[in-house]
């Protein structure tokens, strides 16, 4: 492995390295999906393992960082993930709803593609969002609207509870 | 030389590749009258050295590269990880 590669070498937190896999499998499945209609499909991916040796710290901020070890180097952390075939009723419960109009126009088209409501929001309050599994209004939805909810959420990212609720009211 | 490949992409050739010949394999056993056996599940064991690499843009996740070992290379010191795939018959 030249050392280029070396360099190139990420740290990550763990959500990294499992969104990063789900986003590769899920390139992986559309790409056979799609070859599916001309090709046909008779095999699909039922389970991932992956066995890595990394380098493990914890950053001033809490932060747990990994780094996959390079070629020339050795470390006794080793990490173990396996990701198992979801059920289609276990994928119904967390399932974001992407349905809406029947018929989508242009301007609401549009509409969908730029209005990013945390558009505002430092890098920080988006991952601090994040962390709490909040992508979109519909993932803020997704939490009961309480005045208590509302703090908590707003104690944990550092984003005003005003605005948060003005998230809610969307 | 040792290669590299994203997880995804290898994913995708591996399956394409088994897709084709267990379609043939089906089809072949169609034909014939006696009970034949059939591939159910299909485990893929690979050594391969995991990184996450950089990308340009923050948007894009960044891609989890696998490099494979060279059968004609030494392994250097470092230990390497390993991916299992297991694919099933639909």
């Amino acid at each position: 492995m030249s050392d280029d590669s070396a360099d190139e070498n990420l740290e990550w937190e763990l959500s990294d390295l499992v969104d990063a896999i789900a986003a590769e499998v899920d390139s992986a499945q559309d790409t056979l999906s799609l070859k599916s209609y001309s090709r046909g499909l008779s095999l699909s991916l039922k389970k991932l393992s992956l066995t890595v040796e990394v380098k493990a710290r914890r950053t001033g901020d809490g932060k747990l960082l990994f780094r996959t070890v390079n070629p020339d180097e050795t470390s006794a952390t080793v990490l173990k993930l396996e990701f198992d075939q979801v059920l289609q009723s276990q994928l119904m419960e967390v399932r974001k709803s992407f349905e809406g109009a029947a018929i989508a126009d242009e301007t609401a088209i549009a509409a969908a593609t730029v209005d990013d409501p945390f558009a505002d929001l430092s890098d920080q309050e988006r991952r601090s969002l994040e962390i709490l599994g909040i992508r979109s209004i519909d993932d803020l939805n997704r939490y009961p609207k309480s005045p208590q909810i509302i703090a908590e959420i707003s104690r944990k990212t550092g984003i005003e509870a005003s605005q948060i609720h003005r998230w809610f009211s969307k | 030389m040792s290669t590299s490949i994203s997880l995804g992409h290898l994913i995708q050739l591996v399956v394409a590749e088994l897709n084709q010949t267990v379609a043939a394999t089906i089809a072949a056993s169609h034909l014939e009258t006696v009970e034949a056996f059939q591939v159910n599940d299909i485990e893929l064991d690979l050594p391969a050295h995991v990184q996450l690499r950089t990308t340009p843009s923050t948007a894009i996740a960044a891609p989890l590269m696998l490099t494979l070992p060279s059968a004609l290379e030494t392994l250097s010191v470092g230990r390497l990880g390993r991916v299992r795939i297991t694919i099933k018959l639909e």
